[in-house]
């Protein structure tokens, strides 16, 4: 990436041309702005536009004049004034504009109003490299810096100023012509100025449905969860590619669970339990079973804790949110008398199954 | 190795209520390898193409797999008959709609329900046990079953390595979580000490750790209990719980005195 060591003005002609020119950034931090549950982040754009002090040609008064106006998603959204110590030569400006909050999956475009393709500017010091316009997508940072836009300008212009236009302007101190340019249009600069996406926020997983539960039909006492669902902010599920959606079970005590035996057979599972599946399934189920029962059957009652939760390596970092948490309580009781049989029974969210007696 | 198609199970009419027009459904397994050495991942691919005009639905069952039936004749002549058998917990439904002229692939790692070890010729017979149809239930197609050849060489350690490291290179540079998944199920079907340093370093990627964490508690020599005591201090909470786990299960299962004192210095430190 070059050094934003770009020694330049423009100027804008009234009628002709419309234009400004600078350096665009969209800040916004990915931990900080995050909201709790994964769903949006808050985005404070700031537009600057930048150069070195002895290249300012202009005084205080000019660059005061300058504001920046910011269409959101085609909207207007807000104008921005330019920050600047008045009588000093300017170096920067920059444009702090209202936060937004913006959806998982959104897509904010900004651009500058009035700004139009073929716009002429004129330098007057074009001495470096020009950058500007960019887009900064946190997420990544091959995106964050298109450099470069101009290269086909000849390099030859060190410094310009026209006082005929811009009598206040003080002049260079070089004894250089003015100089103006136009600028061509250029394929990445067409689309970074002209039409700016200035951030794509990574679809997530969104809208959990836990689905009704039913007991299975041969009468195993197995709840079973088969209408799980979940979207994609974006609306398509192919854009969840890098997530993931998982269970994240906890059973009693610490270390692998024994199931209580008797009644059930002394099966291990590993505590937690953690599954996940590839989040553009969009669905899955979730079978709650047990070991054979074994006699002579004992009272046993025991809860599970479970959530439902979702990570998305290309967000946040990969850290998991949650879904939703459940309680899964199973118990192996006693009818009082004078039945005196022994059942099984297992609930979820307002749903159970049973084995009513056990064999 | 190259990925050879044995067979093309299944090309079948497609009928509608409209007599004159004629669709086809094409189900076919191919074995990713058509020769492996022992101990090396064996993976199927099944592919469901929808060659009609109309969305067809296919159901692989629970976890992709419980409407297939597997039947694998071993070089010692015993022959060894599953359905997969369901795991607890969630699960992809395994039922998806194709729509007209596209297809489906799914992969699956044998190595789970099958022993590979022994050096020979393998006959591998698999069925979609339920119909293709189309979205109103009607029956496009019917699998009979496909017959597959699979030559597992002897053990090759170079190249139970260089497999390895592909599978590992591949999860790092999956584009998708189904992709490394994928790749991460083949890798954790090496259950060989060989496997260890690439189940360590896959466990950090794409939320891996219960794929790749049950495989290190299998092989569970010394180098496993290492690599597990890694990811019990690892900052990947998940990776934490379930390395945990795995020790204490080694702990309980193992007879080394030494092994069994580093997990509990492990479990326990400062006891």
């Amino acid at each position: 990436m070059r050094m934003l060591r770009l020694l330049f003005l423009l100027l804008f002609l009234s009628g002709l041309c419309s234009a400004q020119i600078g350096t665009w950034t969209l800040y916004y931090s990915e931990n900080d702005a995050l909201s709790s549950d994964g769903s949006s982040v808050v985005i404070t754009p700031t537009v600057s536009i930048s150069g070195s002090t002895n290249a300012w040609c202009l005084n205080s008064r000019e660059f005061a004049s300058y504001t920046a106006a910011v269409m959101l998603n085609g909207n207007p959204w807000a104008v921005g004034q330019p920050t600047y110590a008045a009588g000093a030569r300017g170096t920067s400006l920059s444009y702090t504009f209202p936060s937004v909050t913006v959806a998982a999956g959104g897509v904010v475009d900004m651009s500058y109003a009035g700004k139009v393709e073929g716009d002429c500017f004129k330098f007057l010091d074009l001495s470096d490299a020009i950058s500007f316009g960019y887009v900064e997508d946190a997420y990544d940072p091959s995106d964050t810096f298109v450099d470069g836009f101009l290269p086909d300008i000849p390099p030859t212009f060190p410094c310009a100023i026209d006082t005929s236009f811009y009598p206040d302007v003080q002049p260079c101190s070089l004894p250089w012509p003015p100089v103006w340019a136009s600028i061509t249009p250029y394929p990445i600069y067409s689309a970074d100025i002209d039409s700016q996406q200035v951030a794509q926020v990574i679809a997530t997983p969104t809208n959990f449905q836990l689905g009704p539960g039913t007991a299975d039909p041969s009468g195993n006492g197995y709840l079973d969860f088969n209408s799980i669902s979940w979207q994609s902010s974006s609306g398509n599920l192919s854009d969840l590619s890098a997530c993931v959606v998982g269970e994240y079970v906890t059973y009693p005590g610490t270390g692998n669970f024994v199931w209580p035996s008797p009644p059930y057979q002394a099966e291990t599972m590993s505590n937690p339990t953690i599954i996940n599946i590839a989040a553009t399934e969009g669905g899955c189920a979730d079978v709650h079973s047990h070991p054979a029962f074994q006699t002579p059957y004992a009272a046993s009652n025991f809860n599970s804790a479970q959530q439902y939760r979702w990570s998305c390596s290309n967000w946040a970092n990969g850290q998991w949110f949650n879904f939703s948490n459940y309680t899964i309580s199973r118990g192996v009781n006693q009818h009082p008398a004078p039945s005196n049989a022994w059942y099984y029974l297992i609930t979820k969210a307002g749903y159970s199954a049973s084995v009513d007696p056990l064999p | 190795m190259r990925s050879v198609t044995l067979v093309w199970a299944l090309l079948m009419a497609f009928s509608t209520t409209s007599s004159s027009q004629t669709s086809l459904a094409g189900l076919a397994y191919s074995l990713e390898s058509d020769a492996v050495s022992a101990r090396e991942p064996v993976g199927l691919s099944v592919t469901v193409s929808n060659k009609s005009d109309q969305a067809i639905a296919v159901d692989f069952g629970r976890e992709g797999t419980q409407n297939l039936t597997f039947s694998v004749l071993s070089p010692d002549g015993s022959t060894k008959t599953i359905v997969p058998p369901l795991r607890k917990g969630l699960a992809p439904r395994g039922d998806f709609k194709i729509l007209p002229g596209k297809s489906l692939a799914k992969h699956i790692v044998l190595n789970e329900w099958f022993d590979f070890t022994a050096v020979g010729q393998y006959r591998i017979e698999v069925r979609l046990t339920s119909p293709i149809t189309d979205l109103q239930g009607e029956v496009v197609a019917t699998d009979p079953g496909t017959q597959l050849s699979l030559d597992v060489l002897p053990e090759d350690d170079s190249q139970l390595q260089k497999t390895c490291a592909r599978l590992l290179a591949e999860i790092s540079s999956s584009s998708s979580y189904a992709q490394a998944e994928g790749a991460g199920k083949k890798l954790a079907a090496i259950a060989d000490p060989i496997a260890v340093p690439y189940l360590l370093r896959a466990t950090s990627l794409w939320h891996l750790e219960p794929i790749t964490i049950p495989t290190l508690s299998k092989i569970g020599d010394a180098t496993a209990v290492d690599a597990l005591i890694v990811l019990l201090n690892s900052k990947d909470s998940d990776a934490t719980a379930l390395s945990r786990s795995s020790l204490m299960d080694l702990k309980g299962r193992l007879t080394d005195p030494s092994l069994q004192d580093k997990i509990r210095g492990a479990l326990e430190p400062g006891s």
